[in-house]
């Protein structure tokens, strides 16, 4: 009789691993926008290709993208954006990790809208700094859809803007972020 | 003198409108560009592997013309569509974005062909990534 207790304990145990272990979400294909616009100049730009993984269990999410993967319609801006702002040969990526606050909230099993609170470490132009913003996770049919949009000073991440454009470029940049996960089965 | 004043003002017209059209001119097409380096989507992805900085300065910014084993099309809600490419890696592979213009050239070619296609390596997250992604040929 122990001997049966024991072995359902450790079954059980298997299973609950193996649930905890499938609750990752992943995308490679995310949306980051982000847009330095003044009255003189639109300025924006659109990558289609962020990685992201949220771990449902913990809460713990990351996202990355590559710099050079932004476009812009202009030539010229996308070339200044990449040498002379990012400087996107000597800082490849941008990432963020982090952690939902209240990851507890979201019953990812259950369609719904939940609004989150997210924290962590931004790093652009290879500087970190920690941030704190809303978001919000949809989930819909056991796929999740994670949007934010959050603002960022250029000058927190040692971006310089010349003074000759100083009029043109906005020294707030809004960062929206709209990312459609999957699980991740591995 | 009055000559030398038009030709001035014709040659500063001119400069203005080239001014012009170099600041307003759109991100040119791969369809147009001439590959810096042909390169197996095995032989960029594994580059990256072993030596990532080297990789970088090898490869980030340049236009790649890749082939390589398709593995899968993406196509995401946000409006994004890439070609997975077989790079031989546990973890990764390289990922061909298409530019939004060639999105319908990609409309019927299968996983397991082989494929080329041209585009800008932007780096590696856990994926070799490539940017703006013309279809050149597959087979």
């Amino acid at each position: 009789m122990k001997k049966i207790l024991f072995l359902v304990l450790i079954l059980s145990g298997l299973l609950v691993q193996t649930q905890a272990q499938t609750q990752k979400y992943f995308t490679r294909d995310g949306k980051i926008q982000f847009t330095a616009s003044t009255p003189v100049e639109k300025i924006d730009a659109t990558s289609k290709g962020t990685t992201a993984v949220i771990d449902a269990s913990t809460g713990a999410i990351e996202f990355a993208v590559l710099v050079k993967g932004f476009l812009f319609e202009r030539s010229l801006m996308q070339e200044h954006f990449n040498e002379n702002y990012m400087e996107s040969d000597k800082f490849p990526k941008a990432t963020f990790k982090g952690q939902i606050q209240n990851a507890t909230s979201v019953k990812w099993v259950k369609d719904g809208d939940y609004p989150v609170k997210v924290k962590g470490t931004l790093t652009i132009h290879g500087v970190s700094r920690e941030v704190a913003t809303d978001a919000k996770i949809s989930i819909k049919g056991g796929k999740i859809l994670a949007t934010t949009k959050f603002d960022v000073a250029v000058a927190d991440y040692n971006i310089k803007i010349p003074s000759v454009v100083a009029d043109k470029v906005a020294r707030i940049v809004t960062i929206s972020v709209e990312a459609g996960l999957t699980e991740l089965k591995k | 003198m009055k000559k030398i004043l038009l030709i001035l003002l014709a040659l500063g017209l001119i400069c203005g409108a080239i001014g012009y059209y170099m600041y307003n001119k759109p991100v040119e097409s791969m369809s147009g560009i001439k590959a810096d380096l042909s390169i197996a989507a095995t032989d960029l992805y594994s580059a990256f592997e072993t030596d990532e900085a080297k990789a970088t300065t090898l490869y980030i910014g340049k236009v790649l013309e890749v082939q390589g084993k398709l593995l899968n099309v993406e196509n995401s809600d946000q409006g994004g569509t890439s070609l997975i490419l077989e790079a031989g890696g546990m973890m990764g592979g390289v990922v061909c974005r298409l530019d939004s213009a060639s999105t319908a050239n990609v409309s019927n070619i299968q996983p397991g062909q082989t494929v080329t296609l041209r585009g800008e390596c932007t780096g590696k997250i856990m994926d070799v990534e490539l940017a703006r992604c013309v279809l050149i040929s597959n087979n």
